[in-house]
């Protein structure tokens, strides 16, 4: 029998360890040009946890009703903007998704459009369109709107590019136009993946709202956000506890829904 | 006899320069049930899609009932299709939808792009799937969800979706493949005997030399993208099974008789 020493993987390699090195490396010099104090981090954390304990706690339960009308418009304008994003992302979907495109072109210029959408934040959207539209709940859901529009086109063409092709044959073989086989074929094969997207984009939009209204975007937002303001931390923190309360609700009955039409 | 389908010297290069068929001509006659054996990659599927242009060749010349087929566009080519019926290895049915509905699937040659999309099939059609069902013995699971049958159920679906394009010919793309034997049996049983009553011209690839033996009226084998055989079960010798499928003689005689053996074993049962 052969006794000599047998490694378990191929040694690692000079780039390995170059790697390792540059992630601490810049993990380090990032930290000194932020000006990231560990030991201040630590020695606050009793100042944060009394400012939490004394000034937030117990939330005031008298401020639920000022609470429930600003929590309902946030909830309005986080349905609303989900319905209109998924309806306009069904349609460029379709257009953009490579099994169903009439044309290549589409696919590239509505990724474009998608992905320039997507990679500036709902609430930097809110703050360009303040000025345009004032204070208030449209500047909210539009911001919301365009937010979700690019990922859920995303989410779309990618739940329409994993559709099973062979059943796309079955029935162009039967002779089904292209209208026929996107409603035989594609649609039965993605309805369920488009509604678990949407109700995945609407718990998304619940949470984003909040935020959005803290910058002028109405709704629950701007109530934490003025509450905070006045000094009224327990009112402030009376809203936050509803907010978490309605995010998880949505969350359970989107993981319900999503489990009964898988 | 003017045969119901002819194809001449047909060609298909994929854009990644694969040459799947080198030049392939046939014809096929009004109740013939063809079998075309053939190793993975031959070319089999590709042919078959040539036929009805699922897939277009990149020369040659494919004649359905007097129509070049490479020719057609749109709302002809979907006249042709719709008398040509497909049954695939993985049945293709929407899994989501019910046996009857996928049956259906059929008709929409048939219809307008509206009746298609608001699923407006007329009583006439639903009757006519249903009566098909009945005849594969599925008449009791019509409103089952398609994704809650066995295997060899779902291929007797996929043969009735066929059906209900009232086809005169049909290409069966390794219907028996994911098949355990006895479903194989049943599903081809059904098969050949419809296209038999029905008069319906059959072409049918197998991975299974003993199947096309059993059933077909004549066997085409194909190796990279070439006819080698073309000819009756008969005059199917060893020594050309052993060419088709590129085998050494003691290869074949070994996986062959293991062969028989599964075979006469789940016959048993």
């Amino acid at each position: 029998m052969q006794m000599t020493y047998l490694p378990l993987k191929k040694e690692k390699s000079f780039y390995t360890w170059a790697g390792v090195f540059i992630v601490i490396f810049t993990g380090v010099v990032t930290g000194f040009i932020s000006h990231f104090d560990a030991i201040e981090a630590i020695r606050i954390i009793p100042g944060v946890l009394s400012f939490i304990f004394i000034d937030f706690l117990p939330p005031a339960h008298t401020a639920l009703p000022n609470i429930v009308n600003p929590l309902l418009d946030t909830f309005y304008m986080a349905v609303v903007s989900t319905v209109t994003a998924a309806l306009i992302s069904i349609v460029l979907a379709f257009l953009c998704a490579t099994p169903t495109m009439p044309h290549p072109v589409f696919k590239i210029a509505i990724r474009a459009f998608a992905s320039l959408l997507r990679n500036i934040p709902a609430l930097a959207w809110t703050i360009i369109l303040v000025p345009a539209f004032g204070i208030g709940k449209s500047v909210g859901v539009i911001a919301l709107t365009i937010g979700s529009l690019g990922s859920l086109i995303r989410f779309f063409t990618e739940t329409i590019e994993e559709i099973d092709t062979g059943k796309i044959e079955a029935i162009r073989s039967s002779g089904g136009s292209y209208w026929q086989v996107l409603r035989a074929g594609v649609m039965p094969q993605c309805t369920p993946g488009l509604i678990s997207w949407t109700l995945y984009s609407l718990e998304l939009d619940i949470r984003a709202s909040t935020i959005i209204g803290m910058v002028g975007g109405g709704g629950v937002g701007f109530y934490i956000q003025s509450t905070i303001k006045l000094f009224k931390y327990d009112h402030a923190a009376m809203a936050i506890v509803i907010v978490a309360m309605l995010v998880l609700v949505i969350e359970y009955l989107s993981k319900k829904i999503r489990e009964r039409i898988m | 006899m003017k045969p119901i389908l002819s194809i001449k010297n047909v060609k298909k290069t994929y854009a990644n320069q694969t040459q799947a068929l080198k030049g392939v001509s046939f014809d096929l006659h009004e109740g013939e049930f063809v079998a075309i054996i053939g190793s993975s990659g031959s070319g089999k599927s590709t042919l078959l899609r040539c036929i009805n242009q699922l897939i277009s060749q990149t020369e040659g010349s494919i004649v359905f009932k007097g129509i070049e087929v490479e020719k057609l566009k749109g709302t002809r080519l979907k006249k042709v299709r719709r008398e040509i019926g497909m049954i695939f290895q993985h049945y293709n049915l929407i899994d989501r939808l019910t046996v009857i509905q996928n049956v259906l699937h059929g008709r929409l040659g048939y219809m307008s792009d509206f009746h298609g999309i608001f699923d407006l099939y007329s009583m006439e059609d639903r009757w006519k799937a249903y009566s098909i069902l009945e005849r594969v013995g599925l008449a009791d699971e019509i409103h089952k969800r398609a994704d809650q049958l066995s295997g060899g159920q779902k291929q007797r679906v996929g043969i009735s979706r066929a059906l209900a394009q009232n086809p005169s010919l049909m290409l069966a793309d390794e219907p028996i493949a994911s098949l355990d034997p006895v479903s194989s049996n049943t599903v081809m049983d059904y098969l050949h005997g419809i296209c038999m009553e029905d008069g319906i011209s059959a072409i049918v690839s197998l991975h299974q030399v003993d199947y096309a033996i059993r059933y077909a009226t004549r066997i085409i084998g194909i190796k990279k993208g070439l006819i080698v055989f073309d000819g009756k079960a008969q005059d199917l010798s060893d020594s050309v099974i052993n060419n088709i499928y590129d085998r050494k003689s003691n290869e074949s005689n070994y996986e062959e008789s293991t062969h028989e053996m599964i075979q006469s074993g789940s016959l048993a049962v």
